[in-house]
Parts: structure tokens; sequence; C-alpha cells
């Protein structure tokens, strides 16, 4: 079974296209039939008294029945129509989830006459907490510093860095960030010092000045001074604000600038964890932009973004105009846009920022001009259907409005990189085919070279199919095994794999499958996999089930438990 | 105390002097930074003298060289503080008198208020994704408004119920639980068969009615711990089918309390059929507010309905229907010799164009809703082929206050429609039938008033003119560090002018506070095309 989370932070259940077609069956209601079982810590074991546990069949999710456990963590739900229903728990201090659940899938219980729905075991992990304090040099809160969190681990099938939210400081520099899963986090702090003050240096009669005077910025020099060297001396006179001229180099719990000698906060199921913060300032630079105007004469404006890994990176900054200030000395992304309304002049690349200077635009990486033709049926666009461009390496999605003649322009242009393609459009309807100038076209992957005209040409059908099934060992099913669809190619096929838990009774549905050639494979603790990566399904291939799906086709498939 | 930090007078750089200057006194200056509530230096302040900034040291002190003899604005900065009067005065300047008698400054800084606590349900159960307000009262554009004053620190309370409101400054606050969301976050809350559930809004101590609520004094510094504790109460189902007219689409539906704010939003909603579900609203007296807009969302509006909630509700039925068209007429009676200015624009092409302004309307009218002050439509001020005929577009019925200004010199001599004088009456705008124009006189015969300041030591001060004969006009201010102020553009008409020591934040919006103060004002009365001066005394105000 498939969850699908809603926002407000917690677990809420809804009603997913696939399965709400599959109603509970018009058997008479046997008396007898229900759904009981205890709920405990998944750490401890112990049993979980005055939790919430609920009951929907799962063609209603919304069609909850919930009772509260007693002193020894039961929970019973008696009376119950045959069927399949959704399980889900919830107690303070634990993580709202459903039964036996791994990402977004859970096992249904299913309710009849011969299946086993009573005497369930239900673990519960408990949830986790980073919270802190971001301090300055002198020991005072940092109000409204940006505070990234970043999980990073195994986390839906893939070995990586996941952005989990941030939030801001309040006024006594705390930070605070609640129900997490146990594993490896790093927490990134953004901030500017509230006293900074930047003056121009570049531009022409920067300051006509009496004289002043100014003071240390800090009683600990060694910070400041320690990182003097890698500052240019300004090319105008001074002009009394020197040694308020200063920044925060985003810093990672721990104290490190560099993401990648971060420590890792390791978070156990249940922990707490204090993760304090102090930042230290370094004085700022002063960038100039040149070369690469853009032909509408505007002024461009940069975007400065820190790497995380492998995972998005955080936002810095933006600024614009004759010069950009503020700015730590390091490693950035550096985004920049020749203006709003097209591609021309959009780039980004990789800088070391060491020194004050020029940076000259005409050496970046041009965003590609792509746009596309979608051959689809009118009736099947909407003023929402789209394009998407999934970066393969960075994660992040472009995405392009798909006009009423079926033409999509990625108006701001392309950064470089590998990117799958998908579109959505009204239910049913798939890409059939991708052809493309201008670009290597693997599956539904294309190459984006920097600077690159690409144009594509993609054709669409209806007919998306679905897949049930059983997955079995000796004969008999197994609950709780992930079921993965995949593709031929499934490298350049991302968007084309399909995922499934199987139910108290072995079974499982994988909804909205697109025509073509697949292997379906049922694993044992698959979750415990990097289950997104080719390499290490093929293993597993060769004891999977090759499955041909044709249109708007249905599949009953027994599939045996590796 | 500068010769204590010689460092800092190695950065000293000298003064670069143009011709038109003449040549001034300097003067080393020094001073303390002190916490108004408890007498304390505050380390680590940042003063700022004419573009110079420092921090203060460890002592709250701070020292610049060289300054020049006059009046110099200073600015203050320091988290965890408030400027006295700074949100008068332009930033957190504060004047100095810099000269030979200048002796040690001492500049302070109130400290923000706090408060914080717990919110709790059932059994002290800890509630989260609360939202949990400080509300005060202001006096602005014609009324007496309850606000939000926690913009910015009020985060829902966390998974342990925790809130924390910050940044205030002292005061007089009503505490506002939103709890409309928590049951959201409660698995099955809202499906059990007899459903309860949190009021959408509570005011501390647990009343339901602002009015009933108890008002929390805060001095500066002051950190204050409350409790606050909800109990479910009986809810019911409310559903229903909502419908647009006219070029309207609908956009949500949502339950609004007593404040004009969304307490409930639907549990479900089809945009496509228009059918709307809020599966347990407490027992209670709602408004049931369709919100739409056009098809560009160019243009949104919304319709109210009363909800009066005591057992189930189904198939309510509501139409979302266009605001008013509401016409203006800006009538011109201009000295045909008089020029009003000139305007520049750039056409499409990129060619500058010069006019004598008569493409554009003489006057800037405003609607600003009195029961919410989300509730604003101004009129354009672009070139049009007609400036003199304008309209407001798409108005929700409602009470308003009607403000309109001369873009071009000149004074607004009268604004009327049908019978109301709209400089001394409510506008109110009826859910349908005919709404006679707005009419705005414009004239350019306006009188000029001198006003004069006596304050020792002289001081920045906040100077109102307040029309006595149309007070819902807004008045004329400036705050002003000279000895003399002009009012170049009034209306003929008898004026009452204040000056404060604009470093007391006064409430003038008040009206009051004007009346306790009233003595002190000067009464004068200014003719079409007259000029009048007269002198007043800065009013110190008691702290």
């Amino acid at each position: 079974m498939i969850l699908r989370m809603v926002s407000l932070g917690l677990l809420v259940l809804a009603v997913t296209a696939s399965l709400a077609e599959q109603t509970a069956p018009a058997l008479p209601r046997p008396a007898d039939l229900g759904i009981s079982g205890t709920l405990v810590d998944s750490v401890s074991g112990q049993p979980l008294a005055r939790a919430r546990v609920a009951i929907a069949p799962v063609s209603e999710r919304d069609n909850l029945t919930t009772v509260i456990t007693g002193q020894d963590g039961n929970f019973s739900f008696s009376g119950l129509m045959p069927g399949k229903y959704t399980l889900t728990a919830q107690a303070r201090g634990y993580l709202t989830q459903s039964f036996d659940q791994h990402d977004r899938f859970a096992s249904s219980i299913v309710v009849g006459p011969d299946l086993v729905s009573t005497g369930l075991l239900f673990r519960l992990p408990p949830e986790g907490l980073i919270v802190g304090v971001v301090t300055d040099e002198a020991g005072e809160a940092v109000r409204n510093a940006m505070v990234a969190l970043y999980y990073t681990g195994l986390s839906g099938g893939v070995e990586a860095t996941r952005s989990r939210g941030s939030a801001s400081t309040d006024d006594d520099g705390r930070y605070h960030f609640g129900h997490l899963v146990p594993g490896r986090y790093l927490v990134a702090i953004n901030a500017r010092p509230w006293y900074a003050r930047y003056t121009p240096r570049y531009a022409p009669n920067a300051r006509v000045s009496v004289s002043g005077a100014s003071a240390s910025i800090t009683n600990d020099q060694d910070g400041l001074s320690a990182s003097t060297h890698a500052v240019a001396s300004p090319p105008s006179q001074d002009t009394g604000n020197t040694q308020l001229d200063v920044a925060y180099p985003v810093t990672f719990y721990g104290g490190e600038t560099d993401a990648s000698k971060a420590m890792p906060i390791v978070l156990a199921a249940g922990d707490r964890v204090q993760a304090d913060v102090t930042l230290q300032p370094v004085h700022a630079l002063h960038l100039r932009l040149s070369g690469g105007q853009g032909e509408s004469g505007l002024q461009p404006w940069v975007m400065l973004e820190k790497s995380v890994l492998d995972g998005p990176p955080v936002f810095v900054m933006t600024g614009g105009g004759q010069e950009i200030v503020g700015v730590a000395p390091g490693r950035y992304l550096m985004k920049t846009y020749g203006n709003g309304s097209d591609a021309n002049g959009n780039e980004s690349r990789e800088v070391d920022l060491t020194a004050v200077g020029e940076l000259d635009r005409s050496l970046g990486n041009p965003y590609a001009q792509i746009t596309a033709k979608v051959e689809v049926d009118p009736s099947a666009l909407s003023p929402q259907a789209s394009m998407q461009l999934l970066n393969k390496k960075t994660r992040e999605t472009v995405v392009g409005r798909l006009g009423s003649d079926g033409e999509v322009v990625f108006k701001n242009g392309v950064p470089p990189g590998s990117y799958e393609v998908s579109i959505s459009t009204t239910a049913g309807i798939y890409l059939k085919s991708l052809m493309a100038t201008g670009t290597a076209v693997s599956g539904r992957t294309i190459e984006v070279r920097s600077g690159g005209n690409i144009k594509m040409l993609v054709t669409t059908a209806r007919g998306q199919a679905r897949i049930t099934g059983t997955a079995q060992r000796d004969g008999k099913p197994v609950a709780g095994v992930m079921i993965v669809l995949v593709p031929a190619d499934p490298a350049h096929n991302e968007v084309l794999f399909r995922r499934d838990q199987s139910d108290s009774d072995g079974t499982f549905t994988l909804a909205s499958v697109v025509p073509g050639k697949y292997t379906l494979l049922a694993i044992e603790k698959g979750w415990e996999l990097e289950w997104m990566n080719p390499d290490v399904l093929r293993s597993y291939l060769g004891r999977g089930v090759a499955v041909e799906v044709r249109e708007n086709d249905k599949y009953d498939i027994k599939v045996p438990v590796q | 105390m500068a010769t204590r930090f010689p460092f800092l007078l190695a950065i000293v750089c000298s003064l670069t002097l143009t011709s038109a200057q003449q040549p001034q006194d300097r003067f080393d200056i020094a001073g303390m930074v002190v916490n108004s509530a408890t007498g304390k230096p505050i380390a680590r302040a940042l003063v700022e003298l004419y573009g110079h900034a420092m921090l203060t040291s460890v002592d709250g002190e701070f020292a610049f060289a060289g300054v020049p003899a006059g009046t110099a604005q200073v600015t203050l900065e320091k988290p965890g503080y408030f400027v006295p009067g700074a949100k008068l005065t332009n930033g957190s300047a504060i004047s100095i008198e810099v000269g030979p008698d200048t002796g040690k400054i001492v500049l302070k800084l109130a400290p923000e208020a706090a408060i914080f606590g717990r919110v709790t349900g059932k059994d002290e159960e800890p509630l989260e994704g609360a939202r949990v307000e400080a509300l005060k009262y202001v006096f602005r554009e014609g009324g007496r408004r309850l606000i939000n004053a926690s913009i910015g620190s009020d985060r829902p309370t966390d998974e342990d119920g925790n809130f924390k409101i910050s940044v205030l400054p002292a005061g007089r606050y009503y505490i506002a639980v939103w709890a409309g969301n928590v049951d959201r976050r409660t698995l099955g809350a809202r499906t059990i068969e007899t459903p309860e559930a949190y009021p959408g809004v509570i005011f501390y101590p647990g009343m339901k009615d602002m009015g009933a609520a108890t008002a929390i004094d805060l001095v500066p510094g002051q950190r204050m711990e409350l409790q606050l504790s909800l109990t479910r109460e009986p809810a019911y189902k409310v559903s229903g089918t909502v419908t647009a007219t006219g070029y309207l689409l609908v956009r949500n539906v949502y339950i609004v309390g007593p404040m004009d704010e969304p307490l409930f939003t639907t549990d479900q909603f089809d945009a496509r059929t228009g059918k709307f579900e809020f599966r347990a609203v407490p027992a209670g007296k709602y408004t049931l507010r369709v919100n739409g807009s056009d098809l560009q969302n160019k243009v949104s509006t919304f319709s109210d309905q009363t909800l009066t909630v005591s057992h189930p509700l189904a198939d309510l039925k509501l139409v979302l229907r266009p605001g008013a068209d509401i016409p203006v007429v800006i009538h011109r009676e201009l000295d045909p010799s008089r020029s009003l200015g000139r305007c520049t624009s750039v056409l499409p092409n990129g060619e500058p164009h010069e006019s004598d302004c008569s493409e554009y309307p003489a006057a800037f009218v405003e609607l600003i809703g009195l029961e919410s002050e989300g509730r604003r439509y101004n009129t354009a001020s672009n070139a049009l082929p007609d400036p003199s005929t304008l309209e407001f577009h798409g108005v929700t019925p409602g009470k308003y206050l009607v403000r309109a200004r001369a873009n071009f010199g000149g004074y607004v001599q009268s604004l009327r429609s049908g019978g109301l004088d709209l400089l001394e009456q409510t506008f109110t705008v009826p859910g349908n039938g005919q709404i006679a124009p707005i009419e705005v006189v414009v004239r350019d015969d306006a009188a000029e008033l001198r006003v004069g300041l006596r304050a020792d030591p002289p001081r920045r001060a906040l100077v109102l003119v307040v029309p006595v004969s149309a007070p819902r006009a807004a008045p004329e201010m400036t705050a002003t560090s000279s000895k003399w102020i002009g009012f170049p553009n009034l209306a003929p008409g008898t004026y009452d002018v204040f000056a404060f020591d604009a470093q007391a934040a006064p409430d003038y919006a008040d009206p009051d506070f004007l009346s306790r103060y009233a003595g002190k004002a000067a009464r004068v009365t200014v003719t079409a095309g007259g000029k009048a001066s007269v002198t007043v005394d800065v009013i110190q105000l008691e702290e």
C-alpha cells in the first residue's frame, strides 16, 4: 500500500487515485471479523498506553474509526466488513505512522474469513528532536538566522543528502526541528551580523565624509585577523566602517564552514539533541560584476548558494547592481540572471571567492535554451499541465507550462546537467516517445550542455495500465515486502519505476503503469537497500518476473520473494 | 574616554570639504548607551553618526572624533531593545547637539518584553500547532483597531505546546489563541461519531468574546509566563454548495471569526462543483465567507453570510457576487494661468514624453475598510484618456473611510457621495443597488501655514495640523528638527496645530490623546490663497 502524505507536518491519509476504485466486497459481515493488536515502542518494545489508533477502508481513507489504547497498549476494532484497511497510530513523542511503514509505504490489514488480522504487533518509532541556540562571537543570540536541516543517508531508496526543512532563530537565537526520524543530520546556519555595515567601494564618489572612529567588532580579534590574508586591500580610501564590513560564512554544526568536513548529528530514535552553533565573522568581500552585459542593458543580479554534499544547496544571498557586498570568502555556486524575461544572460558556475575583485560574467556556464512540442490530445490539457525536467544530480526540478498548442518554453533557461523528462497532464496520459535536437537522448534522459539550444518533440498516449499481484514464498503470501517494478534501462527511466509494499495478505497494487517492458521484484527487507540505484537492483533482476505491459491492461502476477 | 581606545582613532579620516561648505568647528564627543529600565550600560550597541558606525564597549561607551558643531542625527541599534520614539521619526534617529558644551551623551534603549508559556488541552495534553498572538489596540485611519502586535514572532506551538511572543514594546495586550488547526493534527479527531473540536479562537483567560478578555500590561523588559488551557466542545458538520455569478471564479470557502480572520478552512472543497464541507465546527456564531476572483486572478472579492452553528448544517447555498463598481468623478477647479507642473513619462516606444500633467488624475482616492484592514481600494494614478472619471471596481460591501489627496499641489476641497460628506461621514457600500458616484473637488488656491516651534533645548518634533471642521480627514504631519516648518497645501478651514517631542512616540491618531493636549494646541483659520503663521510650544509628554 502506498501512502500519500499531506501537509501540516503530520500524516494525513488521503485517497490515492490508484486505490479509490477498490471497494470492500459486499459479502455478508461475519460478526467476529476485526483488527486487533498491541502498540509498542519500536525500540524498547514497551506497550504504548493512551495512544490513538485508527483504521479506514483503503477506498475511503478519510473515514477513520479511532480507538485509544489501554494500559497494555492493546487496541481492537470489531464487526468489520471484509476488505483492506489502513492502520495508523499516533502517540505523543512518536512518529505518526501506518502499520510497518517504510518511507511512504505501509502494509494494509486485510480482513476476511480466512485471514489473520488479530494479534498484530504495531511498532511505533519514537521521534527525534534537534534544537539549538545560535550565538555570535560575543556570545549573544543571533536572531532571524536561517537554519537549514539536512538528512544524510538512505532515504527514499537513495543514499543522499536531502533538505528536511528550514527554520529561523527566535529572539533568543533558538531553533527547533521536531518529529524527526532517526538518522544522520547536518545543520547549516546562514546569517548576517546584525551590526554589519557595507560601504560601497567601487561606486563613484563612494562617500564624502567627515571624520569618525570605528570600534573593534569583537573582543576576540583572532577570528578576524586570521582570515584577513584572504582579502585584498580595499581599492578605495577607507571610509571608517571597515571593522563592521564583515559577514558570517555559512556555518555547520561543529563550526565547520565546509559541508564535507561538517560533523553529522547522529540522532537515535527518541533522541533530543542540542546542537548549538557559534558564528565567527570574517571580513566581507566586495564583488563587482563585469562582462557579458545583457542586450537589454539591465543590470544582472546574482544568487549565491553553498553546496551541501550532494543535496540541495543552502541559499546564501542575492545581490545585484554595481557591487555585491557582505559575502564571506569561500566556494559558492553562483547563479547569474541577466534579466527576468528570458534565458539570455542566465548562467551558473562554481566560484572560489577569496579576494575582492571583479567577477567576469562571460566565464560562466550559460543556461541552455530549451523548447518542446508535446503532441497531445487538446482535451488532456489544463492550465496546470506542465513538463518537468528532473536534475539527476541535484534532484531539483525545472518546470515549464504546457501551452494550449502543446508548446513548452523554459523561459529562464536550464542549467547544464543531466535531466529526466516527464509530463503531467490529465490522468492516464503518459509520455510515449522523446526525440530531441541539440542533445543526446537516452530513454527519458537528456544531457543539457552549457549554452545549448535544445528542441524536443514528445509524443503521448493514453492508457496507463495497472498491476496487482501477490508476493509469495513457497506458495504462501508474504506481508511487508518491497515490491518494485523496474523499467528497461532503469538509469535513464527513473520516472517509470513503480513501488508498493505487500499488504497483510501478500497482495499489492501498482497503478498508473506506463506501457513497456519491466521486471517485477519482491524483496524482503528491500527498504534497507538503495533501491533507486540500478546497480543495487541488478543482482535481483535475474529472479524477478518479466512483464510486458500494454495499454489499459490489468495484470495479476505472483512474484517470488527474494 | 576616546583615549582609552587609541586604536579607534587610528582609522579617523580627514574631512573632505567642498567649496560650498563653510569651515566648521569640530568637537570630540563621547557617551554611553544604557538600558532605560535598569540604567545599566549596554555593550555592543551600534551607534552611527554621519555614516560612521561603531559598537559600544563592554561599558556601553562610544566616542566620535571631529564631529561638526550643530544638530546631528545619531542612529542607535541593538537586538533586544527598542529606540524610544523610533516608530515616529525616520528610522531610529535621535538628535544630539554638538558644541563646546556637549557633555557626556546618554542614549537610552528600552528592552523588549515577551510573553511565553504552554497551550494545553484535556488532561494537560500539550497542544501542537496552535497560534498564540498578542493583540493591541491602535488608532489609525479613523478608528480604534485591534491588530496583531506579534507578527514575525508568533510561531505555532511546538510538540510540547510551547509558545513565545517576543519583540514586544511595553504596553497593553490581549492574548488570542487560534486553535483551528490543532484538531487537524490529531488522528481521527474530526471524524469520530460525536465530534468535538477546539474553538477557533479564545481570548485569555479563556473567553470567546474579545470584550471579556483580560488585558495584560507589560513593562519594558518584562518576560511574562502564561498558561493557556483549551477544552474541546461539541462540533458539527457544515456543508453546502457555493456558486459564482458573473465573471467570477470561486477560490475557496472558509469560516471567519470575530476579528475577520479565518478560523477554519474546508476539509473538502471541490472547485468544479462548488461542494464544500467543514467536518467539525464548534457551536457558535461565525461568518461564512466565499473568496473568489476573476479568471485572470486580478480582482479578488468575497461574499459573506452569517453562520450560526448549533447542530449539523447541510445543503447551505452560498453565492459569490461581484463587488460594487463605484464611479469617481474628479472636478478640477483650477486657475488656468497656474501650471500644475511638468510630468515626464516613457512611451511604449521608449521615447520620453513631457506634458502639463493634465492627462493624470488630479486626485488619489482610497477606500479603507473599517471592519477589516485588508479591504483597501485605490484609484488609478497613471495617465488616462479621461482622467476626471475613475472607478473603484468590485468593492466588497461594508463600511469604509474615504480618503482623497490632490496629486499635483492643490488640495481637496470637498469629497461627497450623493448627500454624504465623506470628509465627515462613513461611506457604506451596500450589497446591491445603485451607489452614487464619489465626487472630489480639487482646487489650487491652497492656504499656506507656517508653524514656528518653541523648544529649549531645540529638539526633533512631530508637528500635526489637525482639521477641526473635517474630523475624518487625515492630519498633515511632519517631523522636523528646524525652528520653522511650512504646510503649503492646506485646504481653507480651521486647524489645531500640535507639536510633540518626537522621541516620546505619541499616539497621535487617538482622538482622546489629542483632546488631552488640546489646551497646548494653537488654533488657526486659513483662507483660500491666504498665508498664516502660528507658533507653538513643543509638548513634552509625561512618560
